[in-house]
């Protein structure tokens, strides 16, 4: 394996770590908000979110490469917070892999908490429990093979883009260039042997954690046996 | 003391199916027992205090706090109250020890009165164990014991007995007495049983179909007449300390004696009260029990009745008649204590009923509820 495609392996798994990691932290506030105070707007919320499953990326990615351009006005002021266009850089990519990927955490956990029993919500008010109590004692262990099942999914799913990473992130070798971005220039390229060694690790990695999620996690995620 | 020095409500509910308006206004009680039949709105009420359900519009005012406006709501988190719920859950991922911990670091009671807390209420052998390797009962106790260790202002209680067995309900209960008493915690206490509310409770409200119709001194309302139509026909009664003497191996029967209130003591040259034959388990012989006399299973005589299966005579004065619609409440003080006995209209007219008029009160063993062992 060459050391441009090792550098691809490492950028993509440093993307897919990031974005699983930031998704952990914005997923469950939505997915909180959508299953306990379902207002007027949850649907378009939840419409919003899952989006990216219906949407070609490239679509995702066109608009956000509009939105993200400098010369636009919401691209002025991304520019302004992060310090660059988010255009064909890192820290665009993984915004955009935060929105791409929002769905396969915020669904799975949605569905979780709202499978919690409402009585044991109701005692957390009861009880007075401080926030680190509800969300670290209470609801992460209670729901915690959702939380598994939704970083399996986000990490594996931000390591299957491809049509987003094109649009906005481009092809800058250690900066934008990912695993199948790697994979579409070896094909290019007719170069089969190097495409087929990156194909199959991703065929592999998927299945592998496709069979986890569904062998292991997917018949507990609604609920735990305790005894 | 008095800790509820003031409780007023004035709250509709609406409900899709079912609406109550909640009026009441309650000064200088500790524990206030809420009597009413399934579905009369008892457990709607002690959401609504509990702020978990807030539908309800209105004013709720707990001593000087304005819990419920028409325009703000104190949230549950705010109210210091701490409730166990007829179907309550403990956090089932947490051992008895954890879920009770959630509680303790927050609680206003000091680690031994904590300590003391778990220790009477019989709990501190399950403190490793999982809820669900508990009995409802059990679990029960935890969750009260969850309640009690947050001293809260007011605790709300709703039916927090229904899953014990009557031997253990009462050493609770107890407990709880004494707990209310000890670290001064007001509490709302519903029960369909009348002999809980009886022992806990020193004011008690009667609940009809959404609308809070006895508010009184508990007594009071435990004498008075409309509450029949709110327990079961075979609960309404009376209830008498009783000692089981002895028990009669041939006929599977316990022979009590009633234990006399401390001013009959006084007055009378008997030592012991009068004898009651129940069947009841051989294993109570020697306690002293409380036992429900139905106010409908009792046959009131001018005369004692012979030759009939009539088991019990007991025989005492007429110390109120309480006319109601389409019957009478005739209340027989029986070696110190209320016997309450319900007859009709023509059976009062035909016995020239009056009070101070002495009379013999006879039952069925049958038809008394004795205690369970």
């Amino acid at each position: 394996m060459s050391s441009d495609d090792l550098m691809a392996i490492i950028l993509t798994l440093k993307l897919a770590g990031a974005t699983t990691g930031l998704l952990l932290i914005i997923g469950p506030f939505i997915a909180w908000r959508l299953a306990m105070k379902p207002g007027k707007w949850s649907h378009l919320i939840e419409s919003l979110v899952a989006l990216p499953l219906v949407l070609p990326p490239t679509v995702l990615g066109f608009y956000l490469l509009l939105l993200f351009s400098p010369n636009s006005a919401p691209g002025k002021f991304m520019m302004a917070i992060f310090g660059e266009p988010l255009v064909f850089n890192f820290t665009g990519l993984l915004v955009a892999s935060v929105l791409y990927s929002l769905p396969f955490v915020v669904q799975p956990l949605q569905a979780a908490f709202k499978s919690l029993d409402y009585r044991l919500i109701e005692n957390m008010r009861l009880l007075n429990l401080g926030a680190f109590d509800r969300i670290f004692t209470i609801i992460v262990p209670l729901t915690l093979p959702s939380f598994i099942v939704a970083t399996l999914l986000s990490f594996a799913h931000t390591v299957g883009e491809f049509g987003v990473v094109l649009m906005i992130g481009g092809n800058i070798p250690g900066e934008t260039r990912v695993l199948s971005i790697a994979l579409f220039d070896h094909v290019e390229s007719m170069n089969y042997q190097a495409a087929h060694e990156l194909a199959f690790g991703l065929l592999a990695f998927s299945l592998v954690t496709l069979f986890i999620v569904y062998g292991y996690f997917g018949k507990k995620s609604h609920g735990l046996r305790w005894i | 003391m008095d800790l509820i020095v003031k409780l007023k409500i004035d709250l509709e509910v609406q409900k899709s199916n079912w609406s109550a308006h909640f009026q009441c206004d309650i000064s200088n009680a500790q524990v206030v027992g809420v009597i009413g039949r399934s579905g009369s709105g008892k457990s709607t009420l002690l959401r609504q205090l509990s702020g978990l359900d807030t539908s309800g519009l209105g004013e709720i005012q707990f001593n000087s706090i304005k819990w419920q406006t028409k325009s703000a709501c104190v949230s549950t988190e705010q109210r210091q109250v701490a409730m166990v719920q007829q179907d309550y859950l403990l956090f089932p991922h947490l051992s008895i020890l954890q879920n009770l911990a959630l509680v303790q670091k927050r609680s206003a009671l000091s680690v031994n009165d904590q300590n003391q807390v778990i220790e009477n209420m019989g709990v501190s052998d399950w403190l490793d164990l999982k809820p669900g390797q508990l009995s409802g009962g059990q679990q029960q106790r935890v969750a009260l014991v969850s309640a009690m260790l947050q001293k809260p202002d007011l605790l709300l209680l709703d039916e927090p007995l229904s899953a014990l067995d009557f031997k253990t309900r009462n050493q609770i209960l107890t407990q709880l007495k004494r707990y209310v008493i000890q670290y001064q915690v007001a509490a709302i206490y519903v029960s369909h049983h009348l002999d809980e509310i009886s022992d806990i409770a020193d004011h008690c409200m009667l609940i009809q179909q959404g609308r809070i119709v006895l508010n009184a001194p508990t007594h009071e309302v435990l004498d008075h007449p409309k509450l029949e139509q709110s327990v079961s026909a075979n609960q309404f009664g009376s209830v008498l300390p009783i000692e089981a003497v002895e028990f009669d191996q041939g006929d599977q029967m316990m022979r009590c004696q009633i234990v006399m209130s401390v001013d009959q003591q006084q007055q009378s040259s008997e030592l012991v009260g009068q004898t009651i034959w129940a069947p009841m388990d051989s294993g109570l012989e020697g306690r002293q029990l409380h036992m429900q006399i139905p106010a409908k299973n009792i046959i009131l005589a001018r005369t004692p009745i012979e030759g009939s299966s009539l088991q019990n005579c007991l025989y005492g004065k007429i110390i109120r008649l309480k006319q109601d619609l389409d019957q009478v409440l005739v209340v027989v003080q029986i070696d110190g204590h209320d016997l309450k006995v319900i007859v009709s209209k023509r059976a009062q007219r035909q016995l020239e009923l009056s009070e101070q008029q002495m009379i013999y009160c006879h039952t069925k063993s049958m038809s008394l509820l004795a205690p369970a062992n």
